[in-house]
Order: C-alpha cells, then sequence, then structure tokens
C-alpha cells in the first residue's frame, strides 16, 4: 500500500459553450487504494460522471480536463492519446449507466466482446470466444455460449448489464468504474449486480470506483464515499463516519432525503378522510359533492340510494371506494411471427382486484414487465380492459359512451414519469395547466381560468409569476410540479401517479413525495400510486398491492406488509432494497438469487412467481394459487403460512 | 424469411393492377393516337390497323383484353414499332440501361459512403466543408447541364472519351455513368455524413472507446452497419430509378436504353409500349424496395423481430 491505485489530484472539468466556459468540476483531490471501493455520491450535474470521463479521456470534443489523475503514479491526463487508448479497457475498465444504449444494437454480445478482449490480447479467434464465454459465466448470465450469438435486444436489462460488465473484465482491470450501473435495473436484478460487484473485489482484488445516487448502495458496498454537489466535493470520508455523523448540510440533506422502508408510512386515512377534517375546505363545487357523495355526507349506506345501483360494490359497505376494480384483465394480441402461425397473446394484467378510498392512496409496486402501469391504465379504460368491471365515483364505466367517459374521466386525473416528455414544450406553464380546464370548463373566463392556474400553482409550491414561461425553463422537480397542477387543477377525486418521482434526484424526490402527501391530505383524494421504488410507496401508500408478471401476489395494509411480507416475492423484493444505514445488514447479499424474469408469452404453469421462489414445490406447478386471507391481507401462495413462519 | 418475400409478393399484385389501370386510361385519356401521323392514313387503312389493334372496341373491352393478355405475361406488339413485340424492346433496352446504372449505382455508393465518411471525421473542418460543397453542387446542377459540359471539356477539347453512342468499349460508358452517379454521390454523401455524425455521438461508441478500441476499429465494426440503414432506405428507389434508365443521359449520349423508349413511345402514343414499360418500372421498383428490407433485416437485427 505504499502507492495508491488511483490518486485524483485537484481534477477539474471544464467545457467550452457558447455562453463561455462553464466548469463542471472543481477541483476534485481523493485517492483510491488496491482493491478498495470508492462511492462517488451526488445528484444530476454534480459532476461525476464527468470525473469518471476525465480518467479515461472520454470527455466531450469541447470538454478539457486539468490536474492530475494519476493512476500507479502515471498521470492519465498528460499522458499521450495513443497510451490512454492502450489502458482503456485493459487496466481501467468502464460499465455506463444504460446497458441499452451503451451495448450496440447492430453487433452479436460475442463479436463485442471479443473485438474488446482481441485489442489488448493477442489470442485466437477461438480462444477469445472461449474466454468470453467463461467470462459471461463468470458474472452468472445463464447459458453463456448461445448468448454470445445474440444481440443485446434479446436480453432483459439485467442480462445486458451483465454482459457489460463481462465485458469490462475481460483484461482483469485493476480499476473499475462503474457509473450508475443499477439504476435502470430492477431492486431485485440490481441486488444481484451489487452481489457480483462485491464478489469482485473480494475474489479478484479489483478497486471500483462506484458513482451512484443511491446512499442505500453506498452504504453497502463501498469502504468510503465522496459527496460531490455542483462540481465539487462537499464532504469525503469513510463511509461508515460520513453516514453516521454528516459534517455538512448538503451531505445530511441527502441522508435525509433517502426514503426508507423502515419509516413510519402515511398518516392513518381515518384522519385524512373524515368530513369533520381540519382542510376539507379546499375541495369545493360539484366534484367535492361527488366525493361527499351519497353514502358519505349522510351516513348512509350507497346500496340503498338511488341511480347507484349498478355502481357500488356491495361488500365495501358504508365506506364507499372512489375507485373499484373487479376482475380486470389486460391481454394483449401481438402480430403473428408469419402468416399461418396463431396470434401470440400477452396476459399483461390478470384478474387484478382493488379499491382506493377517499383520502387513501394504494401502492402498486412490482417489477418492469409486472403490468402495473397496464393496470393503472385499464381502470382508467385508457387501455380497453378485457375482462372486469371499474367503478369510478359509484359509476360503472363500462358501456359508457365516449362523451360520457370522458365526463366521468374528469374525476381521474394522471401524473407521468418524465416530467419533461409530459409536458407540451411549445406551451407556457399557464397554457399547460389551464388545459384540462378548457375541455372540462369551457364556459371559464380568461380571468377565471387564470385565477384557478395561480392556484393550482400555489398549491404545488410554484411562484404563479412563472405562469409565462416554458417547461424547458424549469428543472424536472419543477416541472414534475407543474404536472401535479395541472392534473390537480379540475379538483379530481382520484389521482393516479405512474412512477411520478423515478426520474427524479433524491432531495427532489423527497420534495415532490412530501407535495404528493400534503395535498393528498388537504384535499382527501384517493391516490394511485405506481412505482417500482418500495421505499418511496412506504412514504405514501396506506395500502400496497404487489404484482409479478401481471397477477397480484400480495395485497393489503401497507405497514402490515412491510413490516411482515407473506409472499416469498414480497419478501424478495423488500430484501433487494439496500439499506441506508451504515453496518446494517447487508440484505441485498442474502436476497433470493435474481433469476430471469420469465417470458410473459409463455408464464410457468401454475403459480408464475415458482421459477424464482425459494419456497417452490410440485404443487405450485400445478396448482394457480387462489388468494387466501392471511394475517390481514390477501396472499396468493400456497406456502404462505409456512412463508410466515419462517420469516 | 421466405413467408415473409412470398407475402410482399402477394402484396405487389395489387399495387401493380392499380398501377396498370390508371396508366392505362390515363395514356388513352391524351390526345392523338398511335395512327396519327403528320401525313393522314387514308381512312380505310386507318380503319383495319385499329381493327388489327383491337382499337375500335369499347376502352373496357380493351381493358378487360389488356389485363387477360398481361396475365399470360404478353405485353402485346408495339404500335410504333411495328415488327417488334413489347416484351422485345424491353429486352433490347434494358440491359443498356442497367449496364450504366448500376455501374453508376456502384460509383456513387463507393465515393458517396468514403465522401460521407470523410466529412463526418473532419466535422466543421476543411475537407468536411469542401466534401459538402461539391455535394451541394452534385445536387443543385441539373443532369442536363452537367452532361454538355463533361462532353464539352472530356470529348472535345480533351478528345479523351467518346462523345456518345454505345460503341464497343467501356470508353463510351465512362461519362453516361458519371453523369448518371454525381448527384447521388452527393445525397448519398450528405446521408452518410449525417448519420455517422449521429452514430459516432451515441453511448455504444463511448463504450467502445471505453474499452480502448482504435478508431479504425470503431469505425468499421460499430459505426458502420448504423450509419448505413438511412443510407439504404434513400437506396431503394434511387437504384430502381438508376438502372431503369435516364431519359436525358441517354438522349444526350445517344444510348439505345429503355428512357429513350419510353419517352418515344409516350410523344408517338404507342399505348402497350408505355403500358409495357409502366409496368416493367413498376414491378422494379417493388422489387428494389423488397431488397432494401430484406438488407434491413440484415444490417439492423431488432427490425426482424416485426
Amino acid at each position: 500500500m505504499s502507492q495508491p491505485l488511483l490518486e485524483l489530484d485537484d481534477l477539474a472539468v471544464r467545457f467550452a459553450t457558447r455562453e463561455g466556459p462553464v466548469t463542471a468540476l472543481h477541483g476534485l483531490s481523493c485517492t483510491l487504494g488496491e482493491g478498495e471501493i470508492l462511492g462517488l455520491v451526488g445528484e444530476s450535474g454534480s459532476g461525476k460522471t464527468q470525473a469518471a470521463l476525465a480518467i479515461l479521456g472520454l470527455l466531450a470534443a469541447n470538454g478539457r480536463a486539468s490536474g492530475q489523475a494519476r493512476f500507479r503514479g502515471r498521470d492519465l491526463i498528460a499522458l499521450p492519446p495513443a497510451e490512454l487508448q492502450r489502458l482503456r479497457g485493459d487496466r481501467i475498465a468502464m460499465v455506463f449507466q444504460d446497458p441499452m444504449t451503451a451495448l450496440n444494437p447492430y453487433l452479436r454480445i460475442g463479436a463485442q466482446m471479443q473485438l474488446a478482449l482481441r485489442r489488448h490480447r493477442r489470442v485466437s479467434a477461438r480462444a477469445a470466444r472461449d474466454a468470453c464465454a467463461e467470462m459471461l459465466a463468470a458474472v452468472q448470465v445463464t447459458d453463456p455460449g448461445r448468448r454470445l450469438d445474440m444481440y443485446p435486444h434479446e436480453l432483459s436489462g439485467g442480462m445486458r448489464q451483465r454482459v457489460m460488465i463481462a465485458t469490462a473484465l475481460l483484461c482483469k482491470p485493476d480499476l473499475l468504474i462503474a457509473d450508475e450501473p443499477t439504476t435502470a435495473l430492477d431492486v431485485t436484478v440490481q441486488a444481484g449486480i451489487l452481489r457480483l460487484l462485491a464478489q469482485l473485489r473480494r475474489e479478484h482484488g479489483t478497486a471500483i470506483l462506484f458513482i451512484t445516487h443511491d446512499l442505500g448502495i453506498v452504504a453497502g458496498l463501498c469502504d468510503s464515499m465522496l459527496v460531490l454537489r455542483q462540481g465539487r466535493c462537499v464532504e469525503q470520508g469513510p463511509v461508515a463516519e460520513v453516514l453516521a455523523g454528516p459534517r455538512t448540510d448538503y451531505a445530511r440533506e441527502l441522508l435525509a432525503a433517502v426514503p426508507r422502508l423502515d419509516q413510519p408510512g402515511p398518516p392513518p386515512v381515518s384522519m385524512a378522510g373524515s368530513a369533520a377534517g381540519p382542510v376539507t375546505g379546499s375541495v369545493t363545487g360539484p366534484v367535492a359533492a361527488a366525493i361527499a357523495g351519497p353514502g358519505r355526507g349522510t351516513g348512509i349506506d350507497t346500496g340503498t340510494g338511488t341511480g347507484t345501483g349498478t355502481g357500488t360494490d356491495p361488500a365495501t359497505g358504508a365506506d364507499a371506494p372512489v375507485l373499484s376494480a373487479r376482475g380486470v384483465s389486460v391481454t394483449f394480441t401481438l402480430p403473428r411471427p408469419h402468416p399461418f402461425a396463431p396470434a401470440p397473446r400477452l396476459q399483461a394484467v390478470v384478474d387484478a382486484n382493488l379499491d382506493v378510498r377517499r383520502g387513501e392512496t394504494l401502492g402498486i409496486v412490482g417489477e418492469s414487465g409486472s403490468g402495473k402501469s397496464t393496470l393503472a391504465r385499464a381502470v382508467l379504460r385508457l387501455i380497453p380492459p378485457t375482462a372486469g368491471r371499474v367503478v369510478l365515483l359509484g359509476r360503472s364505466l363500462q358501456g359508457l359512451g365516449a362523451a360520457d367517459l370522458r365526463a366521468q374521466r374528469r374525476h381521474a386525473q394522471l401524473v407521468f414519469q418524465d416530467p419533461f416528455a409530459a409536458l407540451d414544450p411549445r406551451l407556457t406553464i399557464r397554457d399547460i395547466v389551464a388545459e384540462p380546464l378548457s375541455v372540462f370548463e369551457p364556459s371559464l373566463g380568461r380571468d377565471a381560468v387564470t385565477e384557478r392556474v395561480r392556484q393550482a400553482l400555489e398549491d404545488v409550491g410554484l411562484d404563479p409569476a412563472a405562469m409565462g414561461r416554458y417547461p424547458h425553463q424549469f428543472s424536472g422537480g419543477q416541472c414534475q410540479r407543474v404536472g401535479i397542477a395541472r392534473a390537480l387543477v379540475l379538483e379530481p377525486a382520484l389521482l393516479v401517479c405512474d412512477e411520478p418521482v423515478s426520474a427524479l434526484d433524491v432531495t427532489v424526490q423527497a420534495q415532490v413525495v412530501r407535495l404528493l402527501a400534503r395535498v393528498q391530505r388537504e384535499r382527501g383524494l384517493a391516490m394511485l400510486f405506481i412505482a417500482h421504488d418500495l421505499a418511496v410507496v412506504r412514504a405514501l401508500c396506506h395500502r400496497v398491492l404487489v404484482m409479478y408478471l401481471g397477477r397480484t401476489m400480495e395485497s393489503g395494509d401497507a405497514g402490515a406488509i412491510y413490516r411482515e411480507p407473506r409472499h416469498p416475492y414480497t419478501r424478495a423484493l423488500l430484501q433487494a432494497v439496500p439499506a441506508v444505514d451504515a453496518g446494517a445488514a447487508r440484505s441485498w447479499e442474502s436476497a433470493t438469487a435474481a433469476l430471469e424474469l420469465p417470458s410473459p408469452l409463455a408464464p410457468p404453469s401454475g403459480c408464475v412467481y415458482r421459477t424464482r421462489c425459494p419456497l417452490a414445490t410440485r404443487r405450485c406447478a400445478d396448482e394457480v394459487p387462489a388468494p387466501r386471507e392471511i394475517a390481514g391481507r390477501l396472499v396468493a401462495c400456497h406456502h404462505a403460512d409456512d412463508a410466515g413462519l419462517a420469516a | 424469411m421466405l413467408g415473409f418475400i412470398v407475402r410482399r409478393v402477394l402484396d405487389a399484385i395489387p399495387t401493380l393492377l392499380v398501377l396498370v389501370t390508371v396508366a392505362f386510361f390515363m395514356i388513352r385519356l391524351a390526345p392523338g393516337g398511335p395512327f396519327d401521323a403528320e401525313k393522314r392514313l387514308p381512312p380505310q387503312v386507318e380503319q383495319n390497323l385499329r381493327a388489327a389493334y383491337h382499337l375500335d372496341e369499347p376502352l373496357p373491352l380493351q381493358f378487360v383484353r389488356y389485363v387477360g393478355n398481361l396475365a399470360r405475361g404478353d405485353f402485346g406488339p408495339s404500335f410504333q414499332y411495328r415488327d417488334r413485340t413489347v416484351t422485345e424492346l424491353i429486352a433490347i433496352g434494358f440491359p443498356v440501361s442497367f449496364r450504366i446504372g448500376g455501374l453508376a449505382l456502384l460509383v456513387a455508393l463507393l465515393a458517396g459512403l468514403s465522401l460521407g465518411t470523410v466529412a463526418a471525421l473532419r466535422q466543421n473542418g476543411a475537407a468536411d466543408h469542401a466534401a459538402m460543397a461539391v455535394a451541394m453542387a452534385g445536387i443543385s446542377v441539373p443532369t442536363f447541364v452537367v452532361a454538355p459540359l463533361l462532353v464539352l471539356l472530356f470529348a472535345v477539347t480533351l478528345g479523351w472519351l467518346p462523345a456518345g453512342g454505345l460503341g464497343s468499349g467501356p470508353a463510351n460508358l465512362v461519362l453516361p455513368v458519371l453523369t448518371l452517379a454525381l448527384p447521388q454521390v452527393a445525397y448519398i454523401a450528405r446521408l452518410t455524413r449525417g448519420s455517422l455524425i449521429e452514430v459516432l455521438r451515441s453511448p455504444f461508441i463511448r463504450t467502445a472507446r471505453a474499452q480502448g478500441l482504435p478508431l479504425h476499429t470503431i469505425l468499421r465494426y460499430h459505426a458502420l452497419k448504423p450509419a448505413l440503414v438511412p443510407v439504404l432506405s434513400y437506396l431503394g428507389p434511387a437504384a430502381a430509378g438508376l438502372i431503369t434508365g435516364s431519359v436525358v443521359v441517354e438522349q444526350i449520349f445517344g444510348l439505345p436504353g429503355l428512357g429513350r423508349y419510353f419517352v418515344t413511345g409516350a410523344l408517338n402514343r404507342d399505348y402497350t409500349l408505355v403500358m409495357g414499360i409502366v409496368i416493367f418500372y413498376g414491378a422494379l421498383i417493388i422489387l428494389c424496395n423488397l431488397v432494401v428490407d430484406l438488407l434491413y433485416g440484415w444490417l439492423d437485427p431488432r427490425a426482424v423481430q416485426r
């Protein structure tokens, strides 16, 4: 340990732009010893990726690095390009964030890997192929020989990232730079990749520079960490020390913003939902009447009322849900592979049931491809469900004509994932927020519309003075607030949020989550919250519904499920989430092996989860588990009782 | 794959039928007929001629008869070249057009791809600006200007190359091929430049650089195939246009190609000849597009999974 592997000394990155020079990184200094893992933490725009690219000499054409980056004593910044090129991929390798775009879609996996290997090693094509297959096997890619002949799009996201890592490791580098390698992946897949990286360091002594925004990963994987903010190092030190006692405000803020599984959930519904609640005043007009509607204000069971005969579900009792869905299924028919083949059918959602009451948030969680977004769209009839019954505010959505359906939809508004893509870049903020009003309240005068928009913007914490500006003048978090204002301006009874915070930085994410919780509490909104981040769901949701391959695995009270998951899939999901506490058990290390998600075109027989389930028995293959009520929630598992004992 | 080809060929039949119908009635809507000459034929002779070619029958009947013959592969006799069938005329004209057009396509591809690649690699440098200026000129100056200029320079002034005619050696092909290729070189160079610049910015090229691959390896293995995709989609219609012959070029260089037959046929109201060439063109364009779609599958593996 006489000489560190990597020493950054006042490393800075500047870009020449039309508006003059921009400094992306101000004088970063740190060291990374052999076999160490250093976490480079920061939000978007903090300069963490630029630091990595500067080390490798891969900055964009208008970027210049200054200072020193000594790798085994050689300054990489001053190294001639040809020598640096020989070092790249050999002694220092890099893994990028998005394995979909970072692999060449036009080349077979094997060809890409062999190009990288034979650049640095004189080996025959035959030997190179064998070495690649061996490396794929080492990173737990199943069936490596066959994968070599596949194209990236034929692999799942997790497999692609494993291929990326395998390619980076081909020459056994001393330093691996990993730039948000798990951000685009599901938690269960992420756990597998993290395990792999930890194992890599253990077995080969590879040092890793791990770039991430996720403090949970840093806590579980890294030895030391460095917090960047707007291109400056804010704080650095051993992970345990920094997490236990952050010295700067920003580090504290960052730490506080991380959503946690063990946090208390949202305040109970009864408080928010009661008619005498503190802030119902903000709900006015016909919608409030509709919410308060039959049954709520009067305390009389809705089943007896007029005009609700077909709409309400008798099982739900006095507190009629704002949204109720029974037996909803969505099946897509795909194009035939050849003219004489039967058209393949994809069951995206199978027999889903859900209720969302006033003042209550229902979280729908699951990995990508689990059908959670499809379910949300189907209940709003944005995708026609193939089967099932949906009741919104006491009115069945089935058989409604286009005009009636539109009228009913004003009560259910959507917030989308990508805050920029969801706003028309050519409209001002005022016009964006006013658009729903022009559809549903065309009689409103111009001043009245502006007043409503102003109110909506204030409600989401935006300065109404910004009304005349355009979306690109706002940050991601502000754009998402505009999206929420647009959804709220009609005073809907139901808010459907499809991954509303997953594209945002942690601190911004925390603010938006707080905002959603607040407007819900104040307005007694019913909310459907779709997310893959279980910790965010914990912060907001009263009840959760866990989906896997279109089927509901477990549903019920959020607190109970998070405390004591009964379905093995729920447990696997929860275990896979990295915990932020320093020294906490690295639960993802013991998480159930994240095998490939089976093809939704050919789901496993019986219980769809059985191919990944540690408890699977023959019965699981033969018999579809019916949802059973266990410990106050519905669980679709034959072994749920045993699972409960095992927990 | 085979199923795809079969389906595409079956899809082409209605397209061709529409083409035949529209062309058939359009040419007959044009004033005049095949036997109108400056010196009018005696009425009895014209009457007999019209009867011999069934031109005295009602139009719908003529159409049915024509389509019936077509179904048997018979394009009918030419009205103008009386001792030849349309099939024979196409058989004479097409090889000439095909040879010149095919060579022009080859030249255009080689020169266009190289120019475009150089321009992309030297983006905004002197070589880039020079290549793009040449390309702009190639697109904007029309063929009927370029061709006489080339003849003037190489045939008249320098005397290196023959000014026209088919001749026996390859020397006669040089100027027509150059003339035809020039605008295509320009288009292809511009397309290649644009798409290559785009591809070189993509994340997977950054990955390749992070693997330490040198530029020529990155170009050859990682960048070229994706950069070719937009060029290929331009190539389908362009190839069909090139190999079916250019009227202007064939006229200026005095070549007996298909393009010339087409124009003289249209001027003389040689109904069957025009129809025959229109159908032949149509079929060729459909064929070229099919080839391009198959090449797509080879270039972009994701395109196969449709």
